[in-house]
């Protein structure tokens, strides 16, 4: 069917009365003249194009994500993504809450590692407070990011082979992250949605369960994170298919695509904070100190490697840290 | 904003955000840049945009990214970035009137906070088309 031709449905009000389906903002030709300069360029065909509507809810677009494409034959020559099916109007919720509701409601906004989005509301408001955390509040944030990243990171790497078609990996990645929000669950109380920071710490101190959990992680996650490492990594198909994918390079500038080249650098600052951490005081728990052994996961592993190579040296991130000390 | 992204003592060459704030006297425009000389970050602030008509010069020329950034901003602040070619709403639906960030748009449930006030500044549901009623085909 075309995008001007309509079908006829039977009215909800008069099952005897047929009405037109009309034209609405969901399909791929939306029912306006276009107003921007891009809209009409994108909406103007040339011979042999045509506009398809993919998503919103298509399995590979990973959530609700409509792209209109615009192809030639078989060749996509632009898309138009279009977003919004999943915002929520999360800042405004929390401007309308008090400061300890935001901590709940950011919670959800990065459902695989939430643990992290916390940590804005949180940070953001111990900054304007002048808050310094306590230093053992500031070892278990440290501890629990790095094995939510950990767990985040597995599920990326799983997805990623997924939508590469194969779907071992993505099994392999739930066994470890399985453990990991286990233990999180036993420390937090939540196995998704944590909900454990506080404005000037955190909730609760390191109790037994998520330490034995821990221990018996540590004990196996190096030879099962290599493995993990080893699917990926020497599988042919998925480094020819990944290999120069994507490159991120001076000219592209993208505003939300380059947070993820600057946090090449954000993140191996907090690897180096855990490294500095147990180093300077290596009384405070035995397991953080094994701690920087685990976070190799394939994606930290090419992260600090990336970062390595841009900066020279790692010494100069931890240097450079500003809570070193 | 050009001397600071081509400068050769600047090259912030990195827009990593463009973000729209109401204080809820003036509006501003916050922008976070990164060098690709020196590991800097700089946070450069337009601030004092009068709150009926924010008008701001668009940048996207020079950081290609920030057309989206500023799809943003004026999706939900109002703030017109002139010379962005491109400037429509990005999240809310394309016949939505009002911009749902601003501190004078309130929630229903605001009312509770402000009494006697009720609803107010709340959009009113919107048909976005005719429904045409035609006879059954026989």
């Amino acid at each position: 069917m075309t995008t001007t031709e309509r079908d006829h449905v039977r009215s909800l009000d008069d099952p005897d009365i047929w009405v037109e389906t009309p034209a609405t903002i969901y399909d791929a030709v939306p029912p306006y003249p276009p107003r921007t300069e891009r809209e009409a360029e994108f909406y103007h065909l040339r011979d042999g194009e045509m506009l398809i509507n993919f998503g919103p809810q298509h399995p590979s677009t990973h959530g609700v994500l409509r792209i209109v494409l615009k192809i030639d034959g078989e060749r996509v020559v632009d898309i138009e993504p279009v977003m919004g099916y999943l915002h929520r109007g999360v800042e405004k919720i929390c401007e309308n809450g008090d400061w300890h509701h935001a901590i709940s409601n950011c919670d959800p906004l990065e459902y695989v590692a939430s643990l992290f989005s916390e940590a804005m509301p949180v940070m953001a408001a111990e900054k304007l407070l002048g808050l310094e955390v306590p230093r053992r509040a500031e070892f278990i944030r440290v501890l629990t990011w790095e094995l939510n990243r950990i767990a985040s990171h597995g599920l990326f790497m799983g997805w990623l082979a997924l939508d590469l078609g194969g779907l071992t990996p993505l099994l392999y990645g739930f066994i470890e992250r399985d453990k990991i929000v286990e233990m999180l669950a036993a420390q937090t109380g939540q196995r998704l949605l944590f909900n454990y920071l506080r404005v000037g710490g955190v909730n609760g101190d390191l109790n037994h369960d998520f330490l034995s959990r821990l221990a018996d992680w540590m004990s196996d996650a190096g030879r099962q994170l290599d493995s993990e490492a080893k699917l990926l990594n020497e599988n042919e198909i998925f480094v020819r298919r990944t290999r120069g994918m994507g490159v991120v390079d001076r000219a592209t500038r993208s505003a939300r695509v380059c947070r993820a080249r600057c946090c090449a650098r954000l993140v191996c600052r907090t690897t180096c904070d855990a490294r500095i951490h147990t180093a300077s005081t290596p009384s405070s728990s035995s397991i953080s100190q094994r701690e920087p052994k685990a976070i190799r996961t394939p994606a930290t592993c090419y992260i600090s490697t990336r970062c390595a190579k841009a900066s020279g040296s790692s010494t100069r991130f931890c240097t450079r840290c500003p809570t070193a000390r | 904003m050009r001397e600071l992204h081509d400068g050769d003592r600047f090259r912030f060459e990195i827009l990593a955000d463009l973000a729209g704030v109401d204080t809820g006297t003036e509006m501003q425009v916050v922008y976070h840049l990164y060098s690709v000389l020196t590991p800097d970050w700089l946070r450069v602030i337009a601030e004092g945009l009068p709150r009926d008509t924010p008008r701001v010069p668009s940048v996207a020329f020079l950081w290609n990214g920030a057309e989206w950034a500023e799809r943003e901003a004026y999706d939900m602040f109002g703030i017109i970035f002139e010379g962005n070619r491109d400037l429509r709403r990005i999240y809310m639906p394309p016949d939505y009137t009002s911009f749902p960030l601003r501190k004078d748009f309130l929630l229903p449930d605001d009312a509770a906070r402000s009494p006697g006030e009720g609803f107010r500044h709340v959009e009113q549901p919107h048909v976005i088309a005719r429904v045409q009623r035609k006879a059954l085909p026989s």
